[in-house]
């Protein structure tokens, strides 16, 4: 029975794994301004999106029938869990998309779209 | 009640969106963990096995394991510009951003680039002291090997409490994977010369005893990783990670029934010096490190393109 001498090291192991409640700890978006999916009437004033733990954001940008909307402000470097923007013009009728990068504070690339639509 | 994608769907539409940044990530993600392992795995696997002078020029871990760590110190720098671009939007322009490089740098990523850096580098300064001070290039092997393992730690998951415990755990189960996966390229070496088939014999049966509890604790680890990971088991078949899981799942069944064939059929006909024992020994060998890369791959396609909440 070669694995009766290994029982110790895998109750080590999973003890340490059930031993650890935040182990899934990586920073998730929770929400956005307009909502995925969402139809609004008319141009939003403002665009958003929200996360459970602090992110840095390296690229957000709206792109819609016209093109990439200029934005106003664009986002910094600096970890946040929120972070707000307005279009520099009203957003025409038509479908929108956000893309977003950024870096988690674990060290994880994130990535994510949303989509919206301005009737 | 939500309805349920078609079988399938989530994972075709990531590979839709798996642009040729991304694959570049991917495979240079792949190849580093390959690279690191073999090299950490080396070290492992000289210790415990080494002290036959045949036998240790026959694994080749003399330039197996330089040659290891420079690939893998090559492919760690050049996943900091690839990360880089990746968060600028997927250009080479971003990629050598200084502000976006100091910003991957500046954090959890920059401190896993020092750490197996500075151990692929001392696995390095080991080989070329190797001749002259043994005592002194084995104890820098030893630190270069248990750095690299370190590095791992120092991003995803384990980054999070109970630190000590995390960091711990994640030693163990890479340590345990570096011991099998830097073994295969020596065992599948000294399987081969017949004048060796007795010491490579007892190699291979004292390889097969310890692995079975690496294997054991890695299933054990796996499986409620994955659980816990996508809180449940309904994902695995509905999302594109637990998809790629399965893909993962697979294959390690795959390896494992090759590992158990090995153990418990083909190296006792090797040491027995049964009719084309070697040769079905090394092809069972050879598909293990197939599988090893395949599982590397889909390791690296997991992590860096999705995530278990999507």
């Amino acid at each position: 029975m070669p694995c009766l001498r290994c029982i110790p090291r895998m109750a080590l192991a999973l003890y340490l794994l059930l031993a650890t409640p935040h182990l899934l700890a990586h920073a998730q978006p929770e929400g956005s301004l307009p909502a995925h999916g969402s139809t609004v009437d008319g141009s939003p004033d403002r665009i958003a999106v929200w996360f459970d733990h602090p992110m840095r954001l390296t690229l957000f940008e709206v792109i819609g029938p016209q093109g990439v909307v200029p934005l106003n402000p664009s986002p910094g470097r600096d970890a946040l869990t929120r972070f707000e923007t307005r279009p520099a013009t009203p957003l025409g009728p038509g479908n929108y998309t956000v893309r977003w990068r950024g870096l988690a504070s674990d060290g994880h690339v994130m990535v994510d779209e949303i989509h919206f639509t301005v009737r | 009640m939500t309805p349920q994608p078609p079988p399938l769907q989530p994972l075709l539409e990531l590979l839709a969106q798996t642009d040729g940044w991304v694959w570049l990530r991917v495979l240079a993600a792949a190849a580093f963990y390959a690279s690191a392992l073999i090299a950490v795995g080396g070290v492992w696997f000289g210790l415990v096995f080494g002290g036959n002078p045949a036998l240790d020029r026959a694994t080749g871990l003399r330039t197996l394991v330089p040659a290891a760590a420079g690939l893998a110190l090559v492919l760690l720098l050049l996943q900091w510009p690839l990360q880089a671009g990746f968060l600028g939007g997927g250009t080479w322009a971003a990629a050598f951003d200084p502000s976006l490089l100091a910003l991957v740098f500046d954090g959890a990523a920059g401190r896993r680039i020092l750490f197996a850096a500075s151990g692929l580098l001392l696995l390095l300064g080991a080989w070329g002291v190797s001749g002259r001070w043994p005592g002194l290039a084995a104890a820098a092997s030893l630190l270069g090997a248990v750095l690299v393992l370190l590095s791992f730690t120092q991003v995803g998951h384990s980054t999070g409490a109970p630190r000590l415990l995390l960091a711990s755990l994640l030693l163990l189960h890479l340590g345990a994977l570096a011991f099998w996966v830097g073994a295969l390229l020596p065992l599948y070496r000294i399987s081969g010369p017949s004048q060796l088939s007795e010491s490579a014999a007892r190699a291979l049966l004292r390889f097969g005893r310890l692995a079975s509890a690496a294997v054991a604790a890695l299933i054990a680890a796996g499986l409620w990783l994955a659980w816990r990971l996508l809180e449940g088991w309904s994902p695995l078949l509905h999302s594109a990670y637990g998809q790629v899981l399965l893909l993962k799942l697979a294959a390690l069944l795959l390896l494992l029934g090759l590992a158990a064939l090995n153990r418990w059929h083909l190296v006792p006909a090797f040491a027995a010096n049964a009719p084309r024992a070697r040769q079905r020994l090394r092809a069972s060998i050879l598909t293990e490190i197939v599988l090893v890369a395949l599982i590397l791959l889909l390791t690296a396609f997991l992590t860096t393109t999705t995530s278990p909440t999507g």
